[in-house]
């Protein structure tokens, strides 16, 4: 009984305690003198955000091959500040058996030559022609092709165009950009250069919690990658130079129809310390990012894999199958709209994402890896019978058989997640019917494409200098805006005031009312309990 | 299940009493201490538009202004110096803000009274911040037209920017690209949060059009008020200093001294004093938990909270002599968190004996608890009042008399050591009074506002002791009827509580200043 | 009916002391009835004439806009964070750290594995000189995912202030493995030039700068950096090609406007140099560059001016210890340069060095023993500090000024000559002494 009273003691004393180190608030100012190198997340010029393949509409014997590299290219910015790495190796791979491997690599490598390195200009007058000598910057490229390791140079010295600057800088921006294409000596056609993105979606869609409301398939969502450039890579290459066999299939049914595509980029490696000094920065490339099919990072694989994805090689895809299999997404999904969702294992996503669709973008004994798989027997479809939702829209030229710039990808994954393509695989399945419904309401690019190589449109121009907030108003986290949001409620102006403006007074008031507060708390407590006991002192004595 | 509710009850109430007296560390200015923060109000109107326009500088770029104005970087200036700085900042200030009307620049002449104080910063007086309040006016050429305003000056410093543009009588203003309004109330609040940015305005345009009636929206209200806090303000964010504080070095630093002005300031040392016992971070709760749980008299409080004074007095010139005698070895801002750490270690050693002297008190009691009991139905124990004679405390109880219960006695000597050691801990507030004074050689003047300061400190302690006896009388005679239980513990806790606050005042010194 | 009544007054009782707690646990300005601050009008801040080159404004706004939406959004509030982080390197304006922390906690609260909030609170850690805390940081961020760079960064960078070498080498191979970027090469390059390999450390930087950044500071900091390197090897033409080149992606970079001042007081040009250190310290006054601009004051002669620029250097670091922060090895340096208070100039970096072993706290503990006159225990301290053969003029001057000292004549020409050779122009101050001194060494 003592024990338990001293205990009880104990006890209000450590209340106090905490509630007194609570209390305690300390507002240190950091100095530093120490070297605080930068900790970077991002690393835009070897960040690549999009991949794209497809049989090129305007040249059916030809597929087109594009990589995005460096996200969210504001034109408002300092022009000299978005360019490919010059050490960053870039590839694109092709795996046209189906057994994970690169047996076809297309390397480009750049190198900037600085004309005046005394000037902080751009250019230092109107640049007319891709070879303009008022160009501070020039940036030029090398094309390599390796065939199961065996290397072919196809060109070098390609002189990329500049980026677009605006009006008086760059006035003629079509015909400089067209000039940046380039025939190679194999008969394929190259193109490196800034370009609008062509991704079009609603970020907010990732966000579940805040995501719209169904239907979010038609319209009414923002498109955040609106008013951004990105760089892109885009190689046209004759159907028969990418098949296992050297010719093109003559049917989509065909052994060879069948490729996988996906993009790399590379930094290199170095050792730190290196007995005796030897020469560095000659180490092996480390690849450090990884693109096949579109959100997969975000609708797949675990935000904590996202590193390790980024530096795997599609033969090790085994260990990211059970994150197909039972996607997060799904149960997401499930959860927050309560749409019936396939159950797991999910083979209909396996198909999507690692082996490819039987019958249409397989290959035969395929290792199941992660690879943007395109059927080039696939003819593309005529203008107006085309589906952005690609073949859950019945347009069998469309993701996920390879991707066209203008497949809505954002609708297409949700939908496809939710089982919408389930019953391709098991027929007797119906798919909620929400499931059809799932959208982030973005359905189109802001620009439309151009019909021929590198299709991608021409890039934003910067027009209102010191705007660095998308047309639409909305500021986006990488943009490298300037300006704050407006916030919510209007701001400041009509904001009352509290009679508590000099707060030096307040101080001691504030303290003077807490003792008081807390005096009159205490006497209540206490005078309640007096009431009380009284009360029932009478009832009993009664 | 009601007793350990009573128990957290009676925490609570110490819980809060310590976190309202517990020191804090000194507040940065919360725009950083290398910051120049500007704030412009434009009132146009009436023919004409005054700008108020507010320069408040951080410690450090206060620090070099004040090297600028004399080699000593002391606050200590002459009416001559101010009002020669202030006269020529004017000058150079103007030529930095550009108001222009219909593409013509207006000039902006220098009016009123400017205004020049120095809030203290961080480290407390020894780093002032600056702040000016500037008045301008210009004549407009017609009742309506479009007018940019721009300030260019300090435009690289980084630091808060803030216009606002408020009309004048017989005038309405259109498509203001500034608020009517402020947020900081012309520097006096900062608070940057996670959510919103500080402002970094340096131009406004608008329109004014004539509109016969129409009284101005801020004339009389809103910039009135900020240049009167302008000249009385110190900052919000310097946690502990506080207005006498200011007023007072602000006296010290004057030259001429009237009469009038001395009995102002030994006034506002009073009133610094008694505002400081209020203010966090002295001895009170000491004091407080004490007395609660030691069943100390009146007088106990009075004789507490006056040695508190002499010791509080003793330890700042004491800290005074050393600072100024020692400062070849040591610096002085590392003097106080071993001070502070050390006094606070003594405080919880005095507690650790307290609880030890009153658990064995309280097994005594315990164990005559019947006897108690019986005593305790009469309840007649001593207190304030005449115990004998039948009084009521408070709207919620019937007459009744007070008399002591248990056998804890208060002895002189806890009571002198423990007013000695939560006296001990360095006051910032008096130091700054009385280095401020020695600094300015006026050591006699320094004594003087010393001893009022101490003798309002004094005032207020023995009051907040006298209120906790007289609370802890009415709390006691209650639990008192509901067992020995309660009361026979709260003085152990209050005696832990001593403990664990004198551990967490050297903790806090310690993690402040030496540690790290 | 009375019982009601009094167990109402006991609940109002608790319930204003639960208003008093609550009242007094919050924080001390903020109050508590007024409304939250809203920005001001955006479209005046268009026309502010005030340029920032704001990738961290950016990332700030945006996350700010997300957690418009959802206050406990986890990784919006370690995107916040990291753009205050970014935004006290843009600014040099240690306010934000403040903000920094409180984003990064609140996100670390919402989502206990939060990679970013704990490496971000790695780098705070960092920032505020506490690397043994940082470590503890790296350390849990690297057990989460040891795929993720971020973590090593913080792990190396605490390693390498205390004195870690070893492991600070090895961690950085693990993080350049993982992801060759500006972040690695940087610190590979500090590496390289502690363990006297300037070449080498010439090379990691330019791959630095090469590689970049999503801000262009980023960028800039590593020109810097490369201009440092070039100017303590004495290639004064391609520092200053350096420093420019960093302006020019990140103008008004009060960094980049030090290192041509440097420069400039190399060449000679003396006025140049002092508009150049007024200009740095027109954005943010940094210790650093006061001090450099009261030697350069010194040389020349004007001892009132430097004086200003010295008080002002004693004055934030009074302030620097008011807010808690600890400046002992900076101050210390800062005192046996004047040559002032050296008993508590030699305490100050004998405190530091208890809780580190890094080179340059070894090197300050040797100065102010110099200054204190005990050169034997400077001389130890001074072969703390040469222990990796870092090649640093200033190192090489303390060990060869030590050594004259010491009656090793020998020994200080052999130093004062490298320190001479490494870099003519490694101090306004200290040059013409090394040479007054070699010259009374005698050849």
């Amino acid at each position: 009984m003592k024990v338990a009273r001293i205990g009880s003691t104990l006890l209000a004393s450590a209340v106090v305690l905490s509630l007194a180190v609570v209390g305690v608030r300390s507002t240190q100012v950091a100095a530093s003198s120490h070297r605080e190198a930068p900790m970077i997340i991002a690393d835009p010029q070897a960040d690549n955000t999009d991949v794209y393949a497809f049989v090129s509409p305007d040249k059916p014997d030809t597929v087109t091959m594009l990589a995005n590299f460096n996200p969210f290219e504001h034109p408002g910015n300092g022009p000299n500040f978005y360019r490919f790495g010059d050490d960053v190796l870039y590839e694109i791979h092709v795996d046209n058996v189906g057994d994970a491997q690169s047996h076809i690599t297309y390397q480009f490598k750049f190198t900037t030559q600085i004309a005046n390195p005394n000037t902080s200009d751009y250019t230092t007058g109107p640049i007319e022609k891709i070879d303009s000598a008022n160009l501070t910057f020039k940036q030029y490229y090398t094309v390599t092709r390796l065939d199961n390791g065996t290397a072919t140079t196809l060109g070098q010295n390609l002189l990329e165009p500049p980026a677009r600057v605006g009006p008086k800088a760059t006035p003629n921006y079509a015909a400089l950009s067209d000039a940046g294409i380039y025939s190679l000596n194999d008969g394929s056609k190259v193109f490196a250069g800034q370009a609008d993105d062509p991704f079009f979606l609603d970020f907010s869609i990732f966000d579940l919690l805040t995501v719209r409301k169904l239907p979010g398939n038609v319209g009414g969502g923002q498109d955040h990658l609106k008013g951004f450039n990105v760089h892109t890579i885009g190689i046209q290459v004759p159907i028969s130079r990418l098949t296992a066999d050297g010719s093109k299939p003559t049917a989509p049914t065909a052994a060879n129809a069948v490729i996988g595509i996906w993009s790399t980029t590379s930094r290199q490696t170095t050792r730190v310390l290196s007995p005796g000094k030897a020469p560095q920065g000659s180490g092996d490339y480390v690849q450090v990012s990884r693109l096949g099919h579109p959100l997969v990072n975000e609708s797949v694989i675990p935000m904590g894999m996202k590193d390790l994805f980024n530096s795997s090689q599609p033969a090790n895809d085994a260990q990211f199958l059970n994150y197909v299999t039972d996607p997060e997404l799904a149960k997401s999904l499930h959860k927050i709209y309560g749409i019936k969702v396939p159950p797991a294992p999910r083979d209909d996503l396996v198909a999507i994402y690692l082996t490819g669709i039987k019958g249409l973008t397989m290959p035969a004994n395929v290792k199941p890896s992660e690879e943007l798989r395109l059927n080039v027997g696939v003819p593309p479809t005529a203008p107006g019978k085309i589906s952005n939702l690609g073949v859950i829209g019945g347009d069998l030229a469309g993701f996920p058989n390879g991707r066209r710039l203008a497949d809505d990808i954002p609708d297409i994954s949700f939908k496809a997640v939710a089982g919408v393509a389930y019953p391709l695989f098991h027929a007797d399945y119906t798919p909620d019917p929400l499931a059809a419904q799932l959208g982030d309401g973005v359905d189109a690019n802001d620009l439309p494409f151009r019909t021929s190589f590198p299709y991608v449109a021409y890039p934003h121009e910067n027009t209102i200098n010191d705007s660095f907030v998308n047309p639409d108003g909305d500021v986006i986290g990488a943009g490298g805006s300037s300006n704050p949001p407006p916030a919510a409620g209007g701001g400041t102006p009509g904001m009352p005031r509290t009679g508590a403006t000099d707060n030096s007074h307040l101080a001691d008031f504030y303290n003077l009312l807490l003792a008081a507060l807390a005096a009159v708390g205490g006497l209540t407590l206490v005078g309640g309990y007096a009431m009380r006991r009284r009360t029932a002192d009478s009832a009993t004595h009664k | 299940m009601r007793r350990p509710f009573r128990l957290i009850a009676c925490a609570l109430v110490l819980a809060v009493l310590a976190s309202a007296a517990l020191p804090r560390p000194a507040a940065a200015h919360p725009m950083g201490n290398f910051t120049i923060n500007h704030y412009s109000a434009l009132t146009v109107g009436a023919g004409r538009v005054d700008l108020l326009y507010v320069i408040d500088m951080a410690e450090i770029p206060a620090y070099q202004e004040l090297g600028a104005i004399r080699a000593d970087h002391n606050t200590d200036l002459t009416v001559a110096e101010r009002d020669m700085y202030l006269s020529s900042k004017a000058k150079d200030l103007a030529g930095g803000l550009h108001l222009i009307v219909d593409g013509a620049e207006l000039p902006l002449t220098p009016t009123g009274t400017p205004t020049l104080v120095f809030p203290p910063g961080a480290g407390g007086a020894a780093t002032p911040t600056l702040r000016m309040d500037l008045h301008y006016t210009a004549k407009l050429p017609a009742d309506h037209g479009s007018l940019t305003y721009s300030d260019s000056n300090y435009a690289e410093r980084i630091g808060w920017r803030e216009i606002i543009a408020q009309s004048g009588d017989n005038t309405a203003l259109r498509d203001a690209s500034v608020p009517a309004q402020d947020v900081s109330h012309a520097l006096t609040e900062y608070r940057p949060d996670l959510l919103s940015n500080p402002p970094l305005v340096s131009s406004a345009t608008l329109t004014f059009v004539a509109a016969p009636g129409a009284k101005g929206s801020s004339s009389d209200t809103q910039q009135a008020q900020a240049a009167q806090r302008g000249i009385t303000s110190t900052n919000n964010w310097a946690g502990q200093t506080n207005s006498a504080v200011t007023a007072l070095t602000d006296l010290l630093n004057r030259k001429e001294l009237p009469l009038e002005a001395l009995l102002f300031g030994l006034l506002l040392a009073f009133g610094a004093g008694a505002a400081h016992a209020l203010s966090p971070g002295h001895g009170k709760t000491v004091v407080a938990a004490y007395l609660v749980g030691s069943r100390g008299t009146g007088w106990h409080a009075v004789i507490l909270g006056v040695t508190v004074t002499i010791s509080h007095t003793i330890g700042v010139f004491a800290l005074g002599l050393i600072v100024l005698y020692a400062s070849e070895y040591i610096l002085p801002e590392q003097l106080y968190p071993w001070l502070g750490a050390s006094s606070g270690l003594l405080i919880a050693g005095m507690g650790v004996l307290m609880f030890w002297q009153r658990l064995s008190a309280w097994r005594r009691n315990t164990a005559n608890s019947t006897a108690a009991d019986v005593q305790a139905t009469n309840h007649d124990h001593e207190d304030l009042h005449d115990p004998t004679v039948p009084h009521t405390h408070g709207a919620f109880s019937r007459p009744h008399t007070h008399v002591a219960a248990d056998g804890q006695k208060v002895t002189m000597g806890n009571l002198l050591s423990l007013g000695i050691m939560g006296g001990i801990i360095p006051c910032p507030s008096a130091l700054i009074v009385l280095l401020g004074a020695v600094a300015y050689h006026k050591v006699g003047l320094g004594l003087l506002l010393i001893l009022a300061f101490s003798l309002g400190l004094a005032a207020v302690l023995t009051a907040i002791g006298l209120a906790m006896v007289y609370g802890r009388g009415l709390a006691g005679r209650v639990k008192f009827n509901l067992s020995q239980s309660l009361l026979g513990r709260l003085p152990m806790a209050s005696a832990l509580a001593v403990s664990c606050l004198g551990l967490l005042i050297a903790y806090q010194a310690l993690h402040a200043g030496i540690t790290r | 009916m009375r019982v009601f009544s009094s167990r109402f007054t006991l609940m109002i009782g608790v319930a204003l002391l639960l208003v008093a707690g609550s009242l007094a646990l919050a924080p001390a300005v903020v109050h508590p009835a007024d409304p939250p601050v809203a920005i001001a009008d955006p479209a005046s801040i268009v026309g502010s004439g005030i340029t920032t080159n704001g990738y961290a404004d950016g990332v700030i706004a945006g996350a700010q806009a997300r957690l418009q939406k959802r206050a406990d959004d986890s990784s919006a509030l370690s995107d916040l964070g990291l753009g205050y982080l970014q935004k006290a390197r843009e600014t040099a304006d240690p306010t934000f750290y403040g903000q920094a922390e409180k984003a990064l906690q609140q996100a670390l609260a919402a989502r206990s594995s939060n990679l970013d909030a704990l490496g971000g609170l790695g780098s705070m850690a960092l920032a505020r000189h506490q690397f043994h805390d940082a470590l503890v940081w790296g350390h849990k961020a690297q057990a989460l995912n040891p795929q993720r760079a971020y973590a090593y960064g913080v792990i190396a960078d605490a390693q390498t202030e205390l004195g870690d070498y070893d492991g600070a080498v090895e961690t950085l191979q693990k993080m350049v493995n993982l992801r060759p970027d500006l972040s690695s090469y940087s610190r590979i390059s500090y590496a390289r030039e502690l363990h006297g390999d300037v070449d080498g450390a010439i090379t990691a930087m330019q791959q630095a700068v090469e590689a970049g950044g999503p801000a262009p500071e980023n960028h800039s900091w590593a020109q810097v950096q490369l201009g440092n390197l070039y100017f303590n090897s004495g290639r004064l033409a391609e520092a200053e090609q350096a420093y420019n080149a960093a302006l020019i992606a990140y103008p008004g970079y009060l960094h980049a406007r030090a290192g041509l001042a440097q420069v400039r007081a190399a060449q000679g040009r003396t006025a140049e140099a002092i508009t150049l250190y007024k200009q740095a310290i027109a954005v943010v006054p940094l210790p650093q560059y006061l001090s450099a601009l009261g030697d350069l004051y010194t040389a020349t002669g004007a001892g009132v001016a430097a004086g200003l620029q010295y008080d002002t250097v004693s004055q934030i670091f009074r302030l620097f210890a008011a807010n808690g922060v600890e400046v002992n090895i900076e101050q210390a340096a800062f005192l046996a340069d004047r040559d002032q208070q050296t008993a508590t100039a030699v305490r100050l970096a004998q405190t530091a060095a208890a809780g580190r072993t890094d080179i340059h706290t070894q090197d300050t503990l040797a100065w102010t023993l110099y200054r204190a006159g005990q050169y034997p225990a400077a001389q130890e301290a001074i072969n703390q500090a040469t222990r990796l053969g870092t090649r640093n003029a200033l190192i090489l001057f303390h060990q060869g000024m030590i050594a004259g000292k010491l009656g090793d004549s020998t020994a200080a020409r052999k130093y004062l000559g490298a320190a001479l050779a490494v870099n003519p122009f490694f101090s306004v101050i200290y040059v013409p002494q090394a040479k007054v001194a070699l010259d009374s060494l005698g050849k």
